[in-house]
This record gives structure tokens, sequence and C-alpha cells, in this order.
């Protein structure tokens, strides 16, 4: 068995001759709160709906709770998703809404739809019918279908899509609230990487429907953050130098470079040290690169977005 | 799949057009049953002056096939009208399947339009169980569409004529479950041109033309090319589920239930079969 809560292998979807999502293969851990970054059109959509069932893959296997295959299809009621924008009947209200799902998930417990209601902040709504809610309350009634049944996978497509920042910061906040109280693993789709960036630990970064990067929220991080960078030769010769300054906090990321997260004013002291050691510096910066910019550079640049 | 029926019986009656096709389906057979007292009047007038005209009519065996739609009761002139000639006119001529249809394309389309069908559709073993329980409920609204017509019309019949004479309650009986399964087939029918196109409109239509014997254009176009094949006095209308519900005689032979209810049996499953097996491989 994986040790992942859910994995793919080749997961592919073929329209015609376009590959709509080519050969991705994710790994994302139990109690994850998965980020799926990835342009319109990149193929988040068409990814998500293949691992909620939603759409067969041309190609490829998707493994779920350890389960794939046919065996996959009974483990299929441990999955809520919402993809794209919630699906509503609009002359309902919400509570006849999550009744319906309800009906469907054969579940009659008594409080149960009162609690959902509760969860995503929609327990004074009464007898207003879903044609009358803002887009906020109808991502967040899309979030409570999805929670019927309470599924192990939470499978969100651009929840926060067309929200206000108040919206965001609702959908947001019960997103970590049911991560943090249930353990429930979320994997959630955005193009918009600083929304993302605050609740999610794990991230994948699709586009043009191939996967580009698998990474942790350590790691985006530690992309992202303000570093020295220095440029050299030997990477290795510098380390000694650095331990016997005290430095901790860095990282040999190629043949030339290194970078050191911490002590940022004092990378001129560290210039003196490593000059004095032999060891010829090229080049020594301080830089950062903001979270949109690393996801932009990454996916090809600002002429392709 | 007893959640699935569940669910779907339970936003069936949440439906507004089902309660709004009920009262139109109320207020025109209260109409219709009205105008009917002005044509039996006119009738019976019309015989006294000149009684030939009538018996020219009767003499004729072979059912008209007419474009649009045509209610007319049986009754000979001198005779009462009866619930039964009532019944008999409305559902032979698609008047009450008119409004059944309509509601069919909206029940079964509304969870795909609203997109509803994405919060259950990955969850389930089989897709082609909401085919089913669609089809189980629309056998319940068949039912209870037919019951609430009987009780509508027996009303306005009382109200219109001043007096009240249900005819032969037996023949009325299996005359009404007859068209019953028949009318749920149509209802199948619709349902499974709504789930396969995918489209409200041209299911609509689809289900409009078939109560209006338009699609009769049609089956005359294949009786043609058939009978250019060779074969000699072919009627598609007769294997049709809108021919059958036309040509049901109010006091049908046991070969004519058996054949009524063959073709009801036969364009039902497959129907279903076809649209539930298109539904389970199909990308929501």
């Amino acid at each position: 068995m994986s040790e992942y809560l859910l994995c793919t292998r080749g997961l592919t979807k073929r329209f015609g001759h376009h590959n709509a999502v080519d050969h991705v293969d994710l790994h994302i851990s139990k109690g994850a709160i998965y980020g799926f970054i990835g342009r319109n059109g990149a193929g988040k959509t068409t990814c998500l709906k293949m691992i909620s069932g939603l759409s067969s893959p041309t190609e490829g296997e998707i493994e779920i709770f350890g389960y794939k295959g046919r065996k996959l299809e009974q483990m299929r009621s441990r999955i809520g998703c919402l993809i794209e924008a919630p699906g509503l009947y609009e002359n309902m209200t919400a509570y006849e809404n999550l009744k319906t799902k309800c009906l469907f998930c054969g579940i009659h417990k008594k409080g149960y739809i009162e609690d959902i209601l509760d969860t995503v902040g929609l327990a004074d709504t009464r007898k207003k019918k879903t044609k009358h809610f803002s887009l906020g309350m109808k991502q967040r009634l899309g979030v409570g279908l999805a929670l019927v049944g309470e599924p192990d996978l939470l499978v969100l497509d651009e929840p926060i899509n067309g929200l206000d920042p108040q919206g965001i910061a609702e959908v947001r906040d019960t997103l970590q609230r049911l991560q943090q109280e249930r353990n429930m693993t979320i994997l959630i789709s955005s193009h918009i990487l600083e929304e993302l960036s605050k609740i999610a630990t794990h991230y994948g970064i699709i586009h043009n429907g191939a996967l580009l990067e698998e990474l942790t929220r350590e790691e985006l991080m530690r992309r992202c953050s303000e570093r020295i960078e220095i440029t050299l030769d030997e990477p290795e010769n510098a380390i000694p130098v650095l331990d016997r300054q005290g430095f901790t906090r860095y990282q040999v990321t190629d043949k030339t470079h290194i970078q050191i997260y911490e002590r940022l004013g004092e990378s001129a002291m560290l210039n003196m040290e490593l000059s004095k050691a032999g060891i010829p510096v090229r080049g020594i910066t301080i830089t950062s690169e903001e979270l949109e910019s690393y996801f932009l550079n990454l996916t090809g640049g600002v002429a392709n977005a | 799949m007893l959640n699935c029926i569940k669910m779907d019986l339970y936003r069936m009656f949440r439906m507004k057009s089902f309660y709004v096709i009920g009262i139109i389906l109320a207020a025109a057979t209260f109409f219709t049953t009205s105008m009917s007292v002005l044509d039996y009047d006119m009738m019976n007038e019309q015989i006294k002056e000149n009684p030939q005209i009538y018996e020219q009519e009767i003499s004729s065996d072979e059912e008209p096939v007419i474009l649009g739609m045509n209610v007319t009761i049986p009754t000979r002139p001198g005779e009462m009208v009866t619930v039964y000639d009532q019944v008999y006119g409305n559902l032979h001529g698609k008047f009450i399947a008119l409004f059944m249809v309509i509601f069919a394309v909206l029940f079964s389309t509304s969870d795909l339009s609203s997109g509803y069908i994405k919060n259950i559709g990955g969850q389930m073993k089989n897709r082609g169980n909401l085919v089913v329980s669609k089809a189980v409920a629309l056998f319940l609204y068949t039912a209870l569409t037919m019951l609430f017509y009987l009780v509508v019309q027996t009303a306005a019949q009382a109200v219109c004529f001043g007096e009240l004479h249900m005819g032969p309650l037996k023949d009325m009986a299996a005359y009404l479950a007859t068209q019953t399964m028949l009318h749920y087939a149509l209802l199948l029918i619709c349902m499974a041109v709504a789930l396969i196109t995918r489209s409200k409109l041209f299911s609509m239509i689809f289900a409009v033309f078939c109560c209006m014997n338009i699609m009769s254009i049609l089956y005359s176009a294949v009786d043609r090319v058939i009978e250019k094949l060779g074969i000699e006095g072919f009627n598609m209308i007769r294997y049709t589920v809108t021919g059958r519900m036309a040509l049901l005689e109010m006091t049908p032979t046991v070969e004519g239930y058996v054949r009524a209810l063959v073709i009801a049996v036969v364009f039902g499953l497959a129907v279903t079969v076809l649209s539930g097996q298109i539904f389970r491989k199909r990308d929501i």
C-alpha cells in the first residue's frame, strides 16, 4: 500500500489530439492541504474531475486510500468535492439542498444538517432560497455539500474564485478548521498562489497539463524568502567557513550557488571571511522572490499569463 | 439505489414545476370540459337538423392522422357524456401527455442544468443508477398525475355538465391502466432524449412534437421507404408509443391491451437501459 492518501501515476486526459492533463503524478499525504496551482486552462479542473470520479482518465492510474481501479469505485463515497461553480438547486433553501445530499448518502441523523450549516457559517439562512444567496454563501454551501458524509478527502476546485476578501477569509477559515478538527485531507486548486500560501501545506504546480513541481510549504517559502546568494566556483569549499561563522540555515542549491537564509546584514563580513580563506567569490547579493513571480517564472513568465 | 430514489422523490416534490404543471393541468381540464359542453350541444343541434352528417363521419374505419392536438369526445348523439368519454378524449389526444412530458424533461435535466449532479455523480459506484432512480420517480409521477387528472376530470364533469356519469368503470380502469403505462413509456423516452442530448430545449421540442403528432411526418417517410423495399401495408405508427396511445380503443380486445403493454415495456426498458449506459460512461 502506498504511503500517500492519494497518488496518481501517469494521469492523462486527452480531448481529441489535445492533452488537457499530461502524465501527472500527484502525491498527497494524509492530513495535508494540497494546493494545486496553475493558470486558467492549465488542466486543474480536468485533473480534479478525474480524482473525484466525475470523469474517467484516458490513461494512467489513480490510487486513493490505497485502492485503485474497480476497488476504488467502492471508496468514492469517502471523497467530497466541489468542482467549478457550486451545483445547487436554486429554488431550494440551503437546508433542502443539504437534505437532498443527505438522502443520497443515507444520512438521517437528527441535527446533522444544522451542524454542517453551522460549520460553513450558513446557520442563519433559514428559508432563504439559494438563488438569493451571494456568491460567497453559495461557495460555502458548496463546501457544505462536499462535507456531507464526512469525507476523508475533500476536493475543492477554485473555491475562492470570485469571492471578496471577506468571503475568501471565511472559506479559508472553514478549511483550516476542518483540517485541524477532523484531520481531513484537502486538495484545493487555485490560480491565486498568494491565497493558497496562507493555508496549503503542500503544493503542486501544473502548467499546460503537465505537473511541473511538487513541494512542501517549507520548500516554497525557502525558495521565495529573502536570502544571501553567493556565486562561486566550488561551493563545497565555502561550507567550513560558513560553519565556523555559525551559519546554520543555508543550502547549496547547485554547482555554483549557496543560499543563506539568516543574518542577512552580514554579507560583507562573509565576503571578507571567504576571501581570507582563499575562496574566490564571483558575486554576493541579497535576493528574494515574491510567491507570484516564483510561480510566473516557473510557468513561463508574464508573457504567458 | 434506494437512497437515490428517496433523493429523487424528495427533489421531485420540491420542484415548483411539479405544482405549477398540476395547476395548469387542472385548469386546462376544466377548460376543455367546458368546451366539450359546447361541442356536445352543437353536435346534438346538428344531428337534429341533418342526421346523415354523423352517419358519414362514423362510417370511416381509418383513424385520420392529424398534425397538432385533437381532443374530441367519442360520445354519440343522444347519449350521456361520461367521465370515461372525457378521459378517453384527453388521453387519446395526448392532451394530458403534453403536461407530463414537459415535467419529465424539466425533472430529468434539473440536476444536470443546476450542476447538482457534480455533488453526487462521483460518489456513485454505478452512475447509471441515477437514471433508474429518475425512472422510478417518473413512474410515481405518472401514476399520481393520472390519479389527479381523474379526480379533476370527475369534478369538472360534475361542474360543467351539472351531472355525473362515470361510464363503464371496469373498462375505464383497464383503459386508464394501459394508457398510464404508455404515458410512462413516453416520459421515459423524453427523459432519455434529455439525458442523451443534455439539451433542455431540444428535448422539450421533441417531447412537444411527440404529443402534437409532428413525428407522424417522420413515420410516414419511414413507411414509404419500407414500402419501396417491397413490404406492403407497413404502418410504423402502430409500433410506436404515441401511435398506440392514439390507437387504443375504448373497449379494446385483450390483444389490443397486450400489444400496447408490450410496446410500452419494450420502449421503456430500451430507452432506460440505453440512457443508463450512456450516463454511466460519459463524463460529467
